[in-house]
């Protein structure tokens, strides 16, 4: 599977990650390389497929609704492990 | 003086209900290896400042013969990404520098409970992303039996904590081989339990349809006892399950003769160092001597375990890792724009494996590859589940070597992810198909000139709820192995 380097580029901007120009390369031989291996799996015959569900046992789980934590019961942890913050509010960068 | 090299979990109680030593002075033996070892062997992020506290509130209650209980005044590890209220905790990674547990994870609370000791958090893989420890941000833990190895990996900082005697017990975490691997390397035992059997809440995760808490240890028996105190369904988990009654799923094996299963081909599979051959080849015949059966399992999709690993874990990586953005928590990098704060704290923040596996899992999700890798993975995956079903209904256990080899040099597999990703491929299949499965000890290579003897380790599985049967097929080979 060949992977471009605009591609590579364009991963990174998706993951929100900033990458160089040295990086970009070396993330593309990685990437050829690990993608050429994950190819394998085209090659499983899946005729056999079984409902997934079946086997995990996967099951919903219910929750009322009721009962959430007390308010403000973590808000100083909360707020002491932000970067920025101004009464009690995380602090970001203006977006609009 | 107390001999920690012998000790065990039922040693140190008998020896703290005895009185024949207290909580501190056991703590006090851990804190003087680790200040002898840990400059070497780096298995420790932070040692905690109130151990000695801790222990003393354990004697506490010991003479008061209150919260009497296998683990009270036990030494723990913890691995770094495991959640202790009011304590660092970074999954050794640069963007989690600052960042305070504002809660206990579950098993946290459950081992506080119990009165052990928590000696320090120790080293992993960034966000448990390795097979070496080598991707810390904060240098690689090496291996106590040799130096100029690794320790494995990412509990590698767990495993070595034992090994080195810097703690009797440790909580590490597997998503792929990461508590069983460093075992098998640093010579303890390690067990993935059951996908579901033990909360993963206030677990960093990783790649959450596959993570699961696990303990290590000296013996079978020491990890058997801390896995029946951290077990157990968690509101704040909904994977995890009420531990089945016995005798519901439970395949009763004590005191008869195993039938244990080998997966077709293995030990002929290409890639296998000389020695684990050997070793394996080894324990079958003791276990055949000894009058268990084994048996050759079909298990035709299990080639494909490491591909649909590789295709699933990114996936779940690439979603679980975008809260670390630089704005609640941890390392901000000040950029000109939100974006920019964005993009520079992942880039200044996360190192390269972790970037790496976050693009990789952007990649097989996005449009026009979702079908083709992601949707295909977990049919494989289903596939993977429905051999091991198959293959447990005719034999009680499973096992295979731990890893293709013992544990490499540091450096050796670091500048090609594909060759450290291939450490994984005994281990893989067990969390695909959310089964239990324990590395065990199993004999060590032969010392050369060149290079000292090193830990080899034999890995059971067993069909989901069962870990009873790999703890008594664990004990067995304990028995057995030279």
């Amino acid at each position: 599977m060949a992977i471009t380097t605009e591609e590579v580029k364009k991963l990174a901007s998706l993951s929100r990650i900033a990458v160089s120009d040295e990086e970009v390369e070396s993330l593309r031989g990685d990437m050829e390389s690990i993608l050429k291996y994950i190819e394998e799996i085209n090659t499983a015959p899946l005729e056999n497929s079984v409902e997934d569900g079946l086997l995990h046992a996967r099951r919903n789980v219910f929750r009322s609704d009721e009962k959430p934590n007390v308010s403000g019961e973590y808000t100083e942890k909360l707020v002491a492990n932000m970067p920025d913050s101004e009464d009690n509010f995380l602090k970001v960068k203006k977006i609009l | 003086m107390i001999d920690l090299t012998t000790l065990t979990v039922v040693k140190a109680n008998e020896g703290l209900m005895s009185g024949s030593f207290s909580a501190v002075q056991l703590a006090t033996a851990y804190l003087e290896e680790i200040k002898k070892k840990d400059g070497d062997i780096n298995a420790y992020r932070e040692v905690f400042a109130d151990v000695l506290e801790q222990a003393k509130y354990a004697d506490e209650m010991i003479s008061k013969k209150e919260n009497i209980n296998p683990l009270i005044g036990i030494p723990f590890s913890i691995k770094d990404n495991i959640l202790i209220d009011g304590r660092s905790a970074g999954a050794s990674s640069k963007i989690l520098e600052g960042y305070v547990a504002p809660y206990d994870a579950t098993v946290i609370a459950k081992l506080k409970e119990k009165g052990v000791v928590f000696i320090g958090r120790v080293n992993m893989d960034e966000f448990a992303m390795g097979g070496s420890t080598e991707n810390s941000a904060y240098g690689a833990t090496k291996n106590p039996y040799d130096i100029t190895t690794v320790s494995g990996g990412s509990s590698g900082g767990s495993a070595a904590s034992i090994a080195m005697n810097g703690a009797l017990v440790s909580l590490g975490s597997d998503t792929g081989g990461s508590v069983r691997q460093p075992a098998s390397f640093c010579g303890v035992v390690g067990l993935k339990p059951t996908y579901g059997s033990v909360s993963r809440h206030g677990l960093i995760a990783m790649g959450s349809s596959l993570d699961v808490i696990g303990p290590l240890g000296k013996c079978v028996e020491d990890v058997e006892i801390v896995f029946d105190a951290i077990k157990g369904s968690d509101k704040y988990d909904a994977t995890s399950f009420v531990p089945v009654e016995d005798g519901l799923l439970q395949k009763s094996v004590e005191d008869r003769l195993l039938h244990i299963g080998v997966p077709k081909g293995i030990i002929d599979q290409g890639g296998i160092d000389a020695e684990v051959k050997k070793n394996f080849e080894d324990i079958i015949e003791k276990l055949k001597r000894q009058g268990h059966t084994i048996v050759e399992v079909e298990l035709p999709y299990i080639s494909y375990s490491l591909a649909a690993y590789y295709v699933i874990m990114p996936a779940e990586v690439s979603s679980n890792m975008a809260r670390f953005d630089g704005m609640k928590y941890g390392k901000r990098v000040e950029g000109k724009t939100l974006l920019d704060d964005y993009i520079h704290t992942r880039e200044q923040g996360l190192g390269k494996e972790v970037r790496r596996r976050i693009m990789l899992g952007t990649y097989v999700l996005s449009s026009g590859y979702y079908d083709a890798y992601y949707a295909k993975a977990n049919k494989v995956r289903n596939l993977i589940t429905a051999d091991y079903m198959k293959a447990f209904c005719e034999v009680d256990a499973i096992i295979t070597p731990t890893a293709p080899s013992p544990a490499f040099k540091i450096g050796a597999k670091s500048a090609d992810p594909l060759s450290m990703y291939l450490e994984d491929i005994f281990t893989v299949p067990a969390n695909l198909a959310g089964i239990p499965a324990l590395s065990v000890p199993s004999g060590k290579t032969a010392q050369t000139d060149t290079q000292p003897s090193l830990p080899l380790g034999i890995q059971i599985m067993a069909t989901h709820h069962n870990e009873q049967v790999l703890f008594t097929l664990g004990k067995v080979i304990e028995t057995i192995r030279e």
